[in-house]
C-alpha cells in the first residue's frame, strides 16, 4: 500500500478545532433558539415575595394595597379590554372564582386601559365578578415582569409568588395551583 | 382526551395571544404623573444612591439607560427603540426613576428582579457570561494563529519530486499505473 499523503494530518487538527468552536457554538444556539419566545423564561419572582402594589378599585376608585389580601392564596390576573384572548378567559376565572369563594381571592389587574372601556367590557362579559384593579402607567405590570396580557400569578397567603401563567390560564391546572395552598 | 384538550387550548392561546403580544390594540391610558414610581421600587432598592436629574441631563440619561434595557414583547430591541406599550411604560419607570435620584445600575437591578437577566442587552461580564465576552476575542486570535500556521509552514516535500512509489508485484496496481502513468 502506498503511503498517506503528507497533507492528511495537518486536516485532522483542523477538523478537531473546528468541531470544538462549531459544536459550543450549536450548542449556545439551540440553547438561544429554546428559549424563544421570551415570555416563556422562568420568571424570577417565582418563590419571591410578591411585588407591593397600591392601585385604584375599577368600582369606586379606592385604593387597594395586596396587603388587603393577606391570609388567603391571590389569584392576580392581568388583562385587558383590547386582549384577543381574554374573552376567552374570563369564564374560566369567574367560575373558578366562584368554586373557590371565601377561600382564595381573585383580582383582576387591568393593564393600559381606560375605566370606560373596562366597565362597558365587563357588563359585556358577564359582569364583575371580582375586584378589577386599573393599572392605567403599567407600574405594576413591570414590578411583576409582565409580558404581555394575559398574564396570571398565583400567591399564596405569606404573599409569596408560587405560580405564574402567560397567556390565557389552563383551568385545571389552576384548580391545580390554589387547592395546592388551601 | 385530557392531553387533546390541553393541545387545543395551548394552540388557541398561542393564536389569540399573537395578537396582544404586539399590543396594537393597546390603548395607553394617560399618566397622571409621568415622575410617579411604583411603591415597590422603595421596597427593592432602597434609597436612591445617584443624583436627581431633570432636563437635558434627565433626556440624556434617560436615553442611555433606556438603550441597554431589553423590550420584553419585542425581538432584539431595546426599550429606547421599541414603539411597543411595554417599552414605552418601561422607558417612563427609567425617567422616573432618574429623576428621583436612582442611578443606572440600580435600575438595571430592578428591572432584572422582576425580568430576569433577559432584560439587560449585554449580559454581564461574570461567571458563564464570560464565555460570551471572551469567546470572539480568542476565537480571532486562535483562528489567526492557526492560519499562520497552516499558511506560513513549508509544505513538506514540495520542494522535492515526490519520491517513486514502492516496487509491486500486484498485476491490478501495475495496469492502474500503466493506464495512469501512460507507460
Amino acid at each position: 500500500m502506498p503511503e498517506s499523503s503528507p497533507h492528511r494530518g495537518p486536516n485532522k487538527v483542523v477538523i478537531l478545532i473546528g468541531l470544538l468552536v462549531v459544536v459550543p457554538l450549536l450548542m449556545v444556539l439551540l440553547r438561544a433558539f429554546s428559549l424563544s419566545p421570551p415570555g416563556y423564561i422562568e420568571s424570577p419572582l417565582l418563590e419571591q415575595a410578591a411585588p407591593a402594589f397600591e392601585l385604584p378599585g375599577l368600582d369606586d376608585g379606592a385604593l387597594v394595597t395586596l396587603d388587603k389580601y393577606k391570609g388567603q392564596p391571590v389569584v392576580l390576573n392581568f388583562w385587558a379590554t383590547w386582549c384577543a384572548s381574554c374573552p376567552m378567559e374570563h369564564p374560566w376565572l369567574v367560575r373558578i372564582s366562584d368554586r373557590f369563594q371565601g377561600k382564595a381571592q381573585f383580582v383582576g389587574v387591568a393593564y393600559n386601559d381606560k375605566n370606560e372601556a373596562l366597565k362597558a367590557w365587563l357588563a359585556q362579559h358577564g359582569g364583575n365578578a371580582f375586584p378589577t384593579l386599573v393599572d392605567i402607567n403599567g407600574k405594576v405590570a413591570l414590578a411583576y415582569g409582565l409580558y404581555g396580557v394575559p398574564e396570571t400569578f398565583v400567591i399564596d397567603k405569606d404573599g409569596v409568588i408560587r405560580f405564574k401563567h402567560v397567556g390565557p390560564i389552563n383551568p385545571d391546572l389552576l384548580v391545580q395551583q390554589i387547592e395546592s395552598l388551601l | 382526551m385530557t392531553a387533546f384538550r390541553i393541545t387545543l387550548l395551548l394552540a388557541a392561546s398561542l393564536v389569540l395571544s399573537a395578537q396582544s403580544w404586539t399590543e396594537d390594540q393597546g390603548e395607553a391610558g394617560t399618566a397622571e404623573d409621568e415622575y410617579a414610581l411604583g411603591v415597590d421600587v422603595q421596597a427593592k432598592l432602597g434609597q436612591p444612591s445617584g443624583p436627581t436629574l431633570s432636563g437635558d441631563a434627565l433626556d440624556d440619561a434617560t436615553a442611555e439607560v433606556a438603550s441597554r434595557l431589553r423590550c420584553p414583547s419585542c425581538q432584539g430591541l431595546s426599550i429606547n427603540d421599541s414603539p411597543a406599550e411595554t417599552a414605552r411604560n418601561m422607558k417612563r419607570q427609567v425617567r422616573a426613576m432618574l429623576a428621583a435620584g436612582y442611578d443606572a445600575e440600580q435600575i438595571n437591578v430592578y428591572f432584572e428582579s422582576a425580568y430576569g437577566e433577559f432584560v439587560l442587552m449585554a449580559p454581564k461580564v461574570e461567571g458563564l457570561n464570560l464565555l460570551v465576552w471572551g469567546a470572539p476575542v480568542v476565537l480571532v486570535v486562535g483562528g489567526l494563529l492557526l492560519v499562520f500556521g497552516v499558511v506560513g509552514k513549508p509544505r513538506e516535500g514540495t520542494a522535492e519530486a515526490p519520491a517513486p512509489p514502492p516496487e509491486t508485484d500486484d498485476p491490478y496496481l501495475k495496469r492502474i499505473r500503466e493506464e495512469v502513468e501512460g507507460a
